[in-house]
């Protein structure tokens, strides 16, 4: 009895350690000297329109509130659309779009092996054999007021999640998550240009 | 048949009456201060609305980030459809109220451009005029403060023109007709009664409750109470008869018309003199000079010595940065704060006019003074800058970037600057 139990613990061990290995990812990742350039500055952001495919929400108000979360600037004020570096005085302006594309689903065969590897308790018991992924197109258009440079950010950033035979547990597109790795590029690539090159100043 | 019918509508009816207007639960933290609160609640909104699944689609059930509306009534449809205009609606209130006023701009904005899309048709005419009346207001307001006085009277005359529409008869008439608020035409009217079970729910509760208390009364040998609860039962049923026979009446005005107006009326012409003249004399600062005693008014040499004082005090604030990453301001800052709030007071305090009133209206209420005013002290800035300075003696400030309170201080600080300068602006040109 003891020695059954011991048979079927490795291939359920290897299981288990597979699919929490194989959940929730982003491409983008965060650079490896992310956390000593994004560090509090003496800087202030505004932030104009920033705008996706969904018409009834203005993706500015998400940007603002998380960067006001980070405390990295002392402050993150919305520009007004008639002018967008008038009035605030601010460091650096952010305006922008995304771009998303449809979600698609596909088979992991890595999935289905250790299915047939562990006589389908793999699958049965839920672990991933799916893979949904989405497309998120950046692109920022920066301007910093102080040294009137422009610049513009643009990178894409793969979401996907691995899912079994209960659907997905996480929905990738789900708003503001879905947006937050492409925030957290966008702050450090303000962060490293206004304290590295003194953009802002 | 009928109590069947009853108690297949009582779980619809139920799902109805627990919904409740999207602002319903911000308009309280609204008038009591709690405008991060209201933030909040308002972006949860927009998040529900904004999913790629929703997409700001008003379907059969709609659902906000606190209820679900049935949007086969109309009372509901009309909740749902003001989900995302007024979600921005309460963004820029709340931000006009913090002194945030280019935040109070975009939202305003984004309401009226919500409302194009969501109370689109005759029905939704009192709900849209209303939009455009809050937002005219914070816009003119916010841009006034900001001192772009060109664009303040635009939005100035704008919220003068809705406000006069919003306060005409035909509304105030629409507004006694309770119910039938939205109810612009027969066949909208008709639509709405056959699926607003509710009233006929209403009217079956209070008929039963009245028939119960009239037998138990009789029973007891209440006669005459019993035929006084009956007449009262009666009379309440009669009552939501009459509201129905009121919800037949047509109203007579042109709804489309309006409606129109109401498309156009972001295309207004730029302001003239005139215009920019008049959202002067609409504001505070010209009604308490207009009732000012000459005699202990604040003279043209002192309000030019403060603002020399406070610019003077702002040039003598050094700030270093030390290796650990906090920020050392140094200098008078007792002083400073003291004069900053002396030159809080000059807009309010502002000397009488002379007979030449336009030249006051140049001279002293120009676009730098409603900079400064827009950049006056919060109580809680003034407090918390009170508390970090100390006993009044501290002549230096560290502020810590990665805490809150750091970041609020050198928000504090930068205002004050930028007030400063606006000031010494404002004084050289009187």
């Amino acid at each position: 009895m003891r020695s059954n139990h011991a048979r079927a613990l490795p291939p359920l061990l290897f299981a288990l350690a597979f699919s929490f290995a194989a959940r929730g990812a982003d491409s983008l990742g965060l650079p490896a000297d992310y956390a000593a350039v994004v560090t509090p500055c003496e800087a202030s952001v505004a932030v104009a329109a920033v705008n996706d495919p969904i018409p009834c929400d203005d993706e500015a108000y998400a940007l603002q509130n998380y960067l006001q979360r980070q405390g990295v600037f002392y402050d993150v004020v919305l520009a007004a659309p008639d002018d967008i570096t008038k009035y605030h005085g601010c460091d650096a302006v952010v305006s922008g779009t995304i771009a998303v594309s449809a979600p698609q689903t596909q088979a992991d065969g890595p999935g289905a092996l250790v299915s047939v590897g562990t006589f389908g308790f793999y699958y049965l018991l839920g672990f991933g054999y799916k893979t949904q992924s989405v497309k998120v197109d950046y692109r920022f258009d920066v301007v910093y007021p102080g040294s009137g440079l422009r610049k513009q950010y643009a990178f894409s950033d793969v979401r996907s999640y691995c899912y079994g035979i209960y659907g997905p547990a996480m929905d990738v597109m789900t708003k503001p998550q879905l947006y937050d790795p492409g925030w957290a590029e966008l702050l450090y690539l303000l962060c490293r240009d206004l304290k590295k090159e003194g953009a802002g100043k | 048949m009928k109590t069947l019918h009853v108690l297949l509508t009582l779980p619809l009816a139920a799902l109805c009456c627990q919904a409740s207007p999207p602002y319903v639960e911000r308009q309280p933290l609204l008038a009591a201060g709690q405008h991060l609160q209201v933030q909040a609640m308002a972006l949860d909104d927009l998040n529900a609305m904004g999913q790629f699944g929703a997409a700001g689609e008003i379907g059969p059930l709609t659902s906000s980030a606190t209820y679900t509306y049935d949007t086969t009534y109309m009372h509901n449809m009309e909740m749902a459809s003001g989900i995302v205009p007024l979600a921005y609606r309460d963004l820029a209130l709340s931000a006009f109220a913090m002194g945030r006023y280019t935040d109070a701009i975009h939202g305003a904005l984004k309401s009226i451009e919500q409302a194009k899309l969501y109370y689109q048709g005759d029905a939704w005419l009192v709900s849209r005029a209303l939009n455009l009346e809050d937002n005219s207001r914070v816009l003119y307001q916010s841009y006034l403060k900001l001192g772009n006085l060109a664009e303040a009277a635009r939005y100035h005359r704008q919220f003068l023109i809705v406000s006069e529409l919003v306060n005409s008869d035909a509304f105030k008439f629409l507004d006694l007709e309770l119910i039938c608020l939205r109810m612009t035409s027969l066949k909208e009217l008709s639509n709405y009664l056959d699926k607003h079970h509710w009233s006929n729910c209403t009217q079956f509760w209070v008929t039963a409750a009245t028939t119960a208390a009239a037998i138990a009364l009789s029973s007891q040998g209440h006669h005459e109470a019993a035929a006084a609860v009956i007449a009262t039962g009666a009379s309440v049923v009669l009552a939501v008869e009459y509201y129905k026979i009121q919800l037949k009446a047509q109203h007579s005005f042109n709804v489309a018309q309006l409606m129109t107006e109401f498309a156009t009326m972001a295309n207004l012409p730029p302001p003239s003199p005139q215009d920019i003249e008049r959202l002067k004399r609409s504001t505070n600062f010209y009604h308490l000079a207009m009732a000012r005693d000459s005699t202990n008014a604040v003279d043209k040499a002192q309000l030019q010595s403060l603002a020399a004082t406070v610019t003077q005090c702002v040039d003598g604030l050094d700030e270093v940065k030390d290796a650990d990453g906090n920020y050392h301001i140094t200098g008078d800052l007792p002083a400073l704060l003291a004069y900053s709030m002396r030159l809080d007071e000059v807009p309010l305090s502002l000397p009488p006019p002379a007979k030449r009133q336009d030249v006051f209206l140049d001279k002293y209420l120009s676009p730098s003074l409603f900079r400064m005013s827009g950049l006056r002290m919060t109580p809680e800035e003034a407090a918390l800058l009170k508390d970090a300075i100390g006993d009044g003696k501290s002549k230096e400030l560290v502020l810590d970037l990665r805490t809150e309170k750091g970041r609020e201080l050198m928000r504090a600080i930068d205002r004050i600057k930028r007030k400063a300068k606006e000031g010494q602006a404002w004084a050289s040109s009187l």
